[in-house]
């Protein structure tokens, strides 16, 4: 099930935008012009990840520097230990949109 | 869609500044220059040190040489620490070098350094949840000296790496190590002894004075020197609360201290925004001044205020280091304490 998360034109470049959806926190990402969506919690000690740094392809969680693979969401240091869910996008008009299970 | 957050996190309860979102990612960015411009000074520092000692050997020099080796030593600390936040370099691989040197001579393995390190910062001067928290309030005057002259550090860390070395995990340390990272915990501590035990080994089967007089002995001569900066973080500050204004100690620090100690006067400022780099700190500092209390002037007023605290808890023990600050307190269950 393909859902809208936000629009493409919030997303700042090479950074993220935190996105709650239905009480749910998402980040979406534009790196190097993809874009990508991933968990917008630290699965390490529950911050939240939009306050954190992005650094290329990696998005580090303002709390404890635990650091994520953004395009598949594995763990890239700690004190991280369990990999972030990342969603399939596509663009739908201005719109980004996750896949979410049915 | 909503803009409020539908879950607390563990930065919920704490005080966070008013500042630009903008201003504070660029303060996260990292960079190599200043962390190798800090250890080249530690290194130029360490080299004249040591060939002072190799000059005054068969001399009473030998003895404020080796103090003042081990004193510089000791700062093995600074880049550790750094380096286990993973915020010293943008090189991951020069960060995870340093940080095995910096730690092998500070004496604290990386992963349980990183990860212990990691609860103290989520729960930062709460009294039996923070994992590097060794005293309450009320301190105890002989406490304070303990921690300032170091030695005492030295036993239980020795105690610590031999008990993971010998795969023994506490269920205290269990809380903030993950179930994966426990043997790694364990294979680092005996990598750490087989290095200290090699370096032994040269000074007996070699016949050689050269690993005592450049490493041990040193370490422990000059601790006091990087212990007397470390004390000054949390103690005698508010516990329990959740500001790291009240209970972390920022001081100033000339420009010495500030290469030696990689910036960690700046220890509020460290705590509130820990993916904020060492060399960015005085920015941020700047950025948030005005939302932070008056750092104390130096490294000896902090201690005096420390003092004077300590000795004022014998009357009153809920006596804390005084903060004036500029803003009201999310949580403040500290201001029924009496302040000093």
């Amino acid at each position: 099930m393909w859902v809208p998360l936000c629009a493409t034109s919030t997303i700042p470049d090479d950074d993220v935008l935190e996105v709650i959806r239905e009480g749910h926190v998402y980040c979406a990402y534009r790196i190097g012009g993809r874009h990508y969506a991933t968990d917008g919690i630290c699965t390490h000690a529950v911050a939240r990840l939009a306050e954190g740094f992005v650094l290329d392809d990696i998005i580090e969680c303002p709390m404890h520097n635990g650091r994520f693979h953004i395009p598949t969401g594995r763990v890239d240091g700690p004190p991280a230990c369990e990999p972030l869910r990342t969603y399939p996008v596509r663009i739908d008009g201005p719109m980004l949109q996750i896949e979410l299970p049915d | 869609m909503s803009a409020a957050p539908p879950v607390q996190t563990v930065r919920s309860a704490w005080w966070e500044p008013r500042i630009d979102r903008a201003t504070l990612k660029g303060l996260m960015k990292r960079a190599n220059a200043p962390g190798l411009y800090f250890l080249a000074v530690w290194g130029v520092l360490l080299a004249g040190a040591g060939v002072w000692i190799h000059l005054a050997r068969g001399t009473a020099w030998l003895v404020p040489a080796v103090v003042v080796y081990g004193l510089v030593l000791g700062f093995a600390y600074a880049p550790s620490h750094e380096c286990a936040h993973g915020t010293a370099f943008r090189s991951r691989w020069l960060n995870e070098a340093v940080l095995w040197i910096s730690s092998f001579v500070w004496g604290e393995a990386p992963t349980h350094r990183r990860f212990a390190h990691s609860h103290h910062h989520t729960h930062t001067w709460h009294w039996k949840v923070d994992a590097q928290m060794g005293y309450t309030n009320p301190v105890r005057l002989r406490t304070w000296l303990g921690d300032v002259i170091g030695l005492l550090e030295f036993w239980p860390r020795a105690k610590l790496m031999t008990r993971h070395a010998r795969g023994r995990i506490l269920d205290r340390e269990r809380v903030y190590l993950p179930a994966g990272q426990e043997r790694i915990v364990v294979r680092e501590a005996r990598l750490m002894m087989a290095g200290y035990a090699v370096l032994l080994a040269w000074a007996v089967i070699g016949q050689t004075w050269v690993p005592l007089l450049y490493f041990f002995i040193p370490r422990f001569a000059g601790a006091f020197a990087v212990y007397a900066f470390i004390t000054t973080q949390h103690m005698a500050m508010a516990q329990d609360v959740f500001d790291h204004r009240l209970c972390t100690r920022s001081m100033t620090n000339g420009w010495l201290g500030r290469v030696l100690y990689w910036n960690m006067n700046y220890h509020v400022e460290h705590h509130i925004y820990p993916s904020v780099p060492f060399h960015a700190l005085p920015a941020l500092n700047a950025a948030i001044r005005d939302q932070l209390p008056e750092p104390s002037p130096s490294l000896w007023a902090a201690h005096a205020e420390i003092v004077r605290v300590i000795l004022a808890q014998r009357a009153d023990p809920k006596a804390i280091a005084s903060r004036s600050l500029p803003q009201p307190l999310v949580a403040e269950p500290a201001q029924s304490a009496a302040a000093v």
